[in-house]
């Protein structure tokens, strides 16, 4: 929140407060009686030494938007959501080539995203879902599942895209800017994870699981990473129908598929996002010009 | 004594419509590792690299190349997927301090001018992972994913062998 709306944000907290606790007032206001009911805590408001006191001094502070946190504190959520990532779907591959390949595929597309100035790392772990997923300030994961649906550099690419857009657009950001945690908290530090703020903390990440793994994010935000994928692998120079490729084989292999943890259960229909990436492919006049590189991805995911 | 404006409206329409398009636009470069060249290829020599926010003018557009003038005056040929029409947004932290003190960028410039160093998970990741009695194989796993590093050179010599972008023709 900006410095110019602390003012009037304080000026209305106390306002709220006099309307609630003028009955009380009037009793008495001896510092040194023990504080007892609404008297007592609006002495600590006073206060700016007491921990209720530094809490509406931090009225000013609250993380009111996902533009706000800053990469540090975003970063901070994303690594541990992906330990948490790691325990759901599993280690690493121990395929160091894949993982390098995967690396400089989505790096190469990160480049030119929608932030293409914060770090990227990519990782395929060990899973037979067909889930990709972001973190919060970069970390992107790929199941191996996933790579076996995909057949060309161009498909990856694209799918890479689409996670590289949700960190561009602040999509899992958005998710949780509403959580307790931020109340109080203008960057996360050591302290502001300790004690109860530590449990709100883990509170959030287990929010952010929960939306990111089996929930899901709003459609708009898919149809965003979606639109978005598509502009990011054109700009690389891959073929951007990569990303329309994929989700009709995943639409093919639906029903036999596991949903639960997967981009089936998570997304959008599958014909209405094939449905509007069809539409924006009008934008890409020379598409089928473009980078497909399929001999160098199926010989990355040999064996997988 | 109408015709004297309508031929002159006609003759500006007849202008706008014959000029070339993007010619004298404001472009703004909106892509990492962004090179002015002195061709329209990847392979030609580098006049210079241009930081994510550099303006640019359009001399000429051709195909998936533009030729642009900096506000510097230096000239050369984008790439087209490294530049916009609209100015890039900035991150809240420069890219210089970005990174101060804790996980720095995965993509590195040359070893010989690498600044950002490499710190592992952040002291709060680790402070989480304690509280929440995280195993130690996943930090170490996150860790190690983490560190995975490639260079603007890996990445060009990537792209080359791929025929990808810029390396298309």
């Amino acid at each position: 929140m900006k410095r110019n709306g602390m003012l009037p944000c304080m000026a209305i907290c106390f306002g709220l407060l006099a309307c609630f606790l003028h009955p009380f007032a009037a009793a008495g206001s001896d510092p040194n009686a023990p504080a007892t009911g609404a008297t007592g805590l609006f002495q600590k408001l006073m206060d700016p030494k007491s921990k209720e006191g530094q809490i509406l001094q931090g009225v000013g502070s609250i993380i009111g938007a996902a533009s706000e946190i800053d990469y540090a504190s975003e970063r901070t959520i994303g690594e541990s959501l992906a330990l948490e990532g790691f325990q759901r779907y599993g280690m690493p591959v121990k395929d160091a080539a894949l993982q390098d390949y995967v690396n400089l595929v989505g790096n190469a597309a990160a480049r030119n995203s929608l932030r293409p100035e914060i770090p990227y790392a990519f990782v395929v772990v060990e899973s037979s879902l067909q889930n990709a997923f972001s973190c919060p300030g970069g970390i992107i994961f790929v199941c191996s599942g996933l790579l076996k649906t995909i057949r060309d550099e161009a498909q990856l690419a694209s799918i890479l895209a689409h996670e590289v857009a949700h960190v561009g657009h602040k999509h899992a950001l958005q998710s949780i800017q509403r959580a307790r945690f931020f109340q109080g908290v203008g960057k996360i530090t050591s302290a502001a994870m300790k004690g109860d703020k530590g449990k709100q903390f883990e509170a959030m990440i287990g929010s952010l699981q929960e939306t990111l793994f089996d929930k899901g994010l709003d459609q708009s935000m898919e149809f965003e990473a979606d639109r978005t994928a598509m502009e990011t692998a054109y700009r690389t120079g891959y073929d951007p129908r990569g990303i329309i490729e994929v989700l009709k084989e995943l639409k093919r292999i639906e029903h036999r598929s596991e949903k639960q943890g997967s981009w089936f259960s998570t997304h959008p229909p599958l014909s209405e996002r094939i449905r509007r990436c069809e539409a924006q492919m009008v934008h890409y006049g020379d598409a089928r010009s473009l980078a497909r590189v399929q001999a160098r991805y199926t010989k990355a995911v040999r064996g997988h | 004594m109408k015709r004297v404006p309508l031929l002159g409206a006609c003759v500006i329409i007849a202008g706008l419509l014959l000029s070339p398009a993007f010619g004298g636009e404001t472009l703004w470069v909106t892509s990492e590792g962004a090179k002015l060249k002195t061709a329209p290829s990847a392979v030609s020599d580098t006049v210079a690299d241009l930081s994510i926010g550099t303006e640019l003018t359009v001399i000429q557009p051709e195909d998936r190349w533009y030729r642009v003038r900096t506000l510097a005056g230096k000239e050369g040929w984008i790439y087209r997927g490294k530049v916009s029409d609209a100015a890039p947004k900035k991150e809240a932290e420069t890219a210089d301090n970005l990174f101060a003190g804790m996980q720095g960028s995965t993509i590195t410039a040359d070893e010989a001018h690498t600044s950002r160093s490499i710190r592992g998970l952040s002291k709060e990741t680790e402070q989480y992972a304690r509280q929440r009695g995280t195993p130690e194989v996943y930090q170490k796993a996150l860790d190690a994913v983490l560190s995975r590093k490639v260079t603007e050179t890996q990445l060009d010599v990537f792209l080359r062998n791929g025929k990808i972008g810029e390396y298309a023709f």
